[in-house]
């Protein structure tokens, strides 16, 4: 999961290398961490944090499997 | 005596530039008679009339010089701007904006979803089709409901998010759609039944209705159906990409007055 966010970013923003995600496990929930470079925040995050959306969507599509709850938080 | 051709446009000047370009004559050249100035109406929603204009032709055999060198000249420039017209030549072009398509971007996106399938849920396939600037993805198994998700919100971030990674990659601008077991047309034929049946109820009413929160396609959907029906307008109002979406009945004597 982290992969794949981490990849999803990577491929939106303009300086992939600076693209960090990182998890935070917890015994229902966990927390992913994602960190851009400054000048990508708005890239990430979307026209009316559509973006975002889209992410957290998947990822709840995603965890539904595992039975767990994820959620992504984009860290300025 | 030369043949005549009429264009209609938005105002005489849109008519004029339409006509330049099936004609493919360059502006100097074109010889035209108004025959309606046409009218933007009140704030452009009541009373619209198109502007008409009859062009006459040169003739014939200057008019095929001039078609030749256009030709050329297109085929050179116009290379990148593929447009919709029905004439031979434009449908070759269509054609090699298909072939032109990169096939990085189908790659790409290929690779994006079926990342995000694969994270999902299992067994799933995709195979894809080209359009002049869509691409098709189709999801064939695994588990359906969880790919589609509620009111297909799944589906729908799945779309865009492809969208967005394949765009950013890409220089033409590509639309991306996602078909999962064929739920993209079930809903489509849902909407155009929402839509039918409360346009019927507006016009019994006579009454607005509001459809609440739909992104673009799906308004899009809405307003295509409606399109045909002289006793209802649509419109959406709203700020972002959910809108709301309005269905009007038309007032009982415009319709008189128009038939």
């Amino acid at each position: 999961m982290k992969d794949l966010i981490k990849h999803i970013a990577q491929a939106l923003v303009d300086h992939p290398e600076q693209v960090s995600v990182s998890e935070v496990e917890g015994n229902q929930t966990s927390v992913l961490e994602l960190k851009v470079a400054k000048d990508d925040l708005g890239k990430v995050i979307g026209k009316q944090g559509r973006t975002a959306r889209a992410m957290r969507t998947i990822l709840s599509a995603s965890s539904a499997k595992i039975k767990k709850r994820t959620v992504l938080e984009i860290i300025e | 005596m030369s043949p005549r051709l009429e264009f209609e446009g938005k105002d005489v000047a849109k008519a004029s530039q339409k006509a330049c370009e099936e004609l493919k004559i360059p502006k100097e050249k074109l010889k035209y008679d108004v025959i309606s100035y046409g009218a933007t109406g009140i704030f452009g929603l009541v009373g619209i009339k198109k502007a008409k204009i009859r062009v006459i032709l040169p003739d014939l055999t200057s008019e095929d010089n001039t078609e030749e060198k256009d030709l050329e000249h297109n085929n050179k420039s116009k290379k990148h701007v593929p447009e919709v017209e029905r004439s031979t030549e434009q449908a070759s072009l269509d054609d090699k904006a298909i072939a032109s398509m990169p096939d990085e971007s189908v790659n790409l996106g290929k690779n994006v979803l079926q990342q995000i399938i694969d994270l999902i849920t299992i067994d799933a396939e995709i195979s894809f089709e080209k359009k002049s600037d869509q691409i098709l993805f189709y999801i064939k198994g695994g588990n359906v409901a969880i790919l589609i998700g509620k009111q297909g919100q799944t589906l729908e971030a799945m779309q865009y998010l492809v969208e967005k990674v394949v765009n950013k990659h890409s220089e033409q601008r590509i639309r991306i759609q996602i078909d999962v077991e064929g739920y993209l047309e079930k809903k489509q034929n849902n909407l155009k039944m929402l839509a039918g049946r409360l346009a019927e109820k507006a016009k019994r009413s006579g009454k607005p209705i509001t459809i609440g929160q739909m992104n673009s396609q799906d308004r899009r959907i809405v307003h295509l159906a409606l399109r045909d029906d002289s006793g209802v307008r649509t419109q959406s109002v709203g700020d972002g990409f959910l809108k709301k979406l309005l269905i009007f009945p038309r007032k009982k004597y415009n319709r008189k007055r128009k038939t």
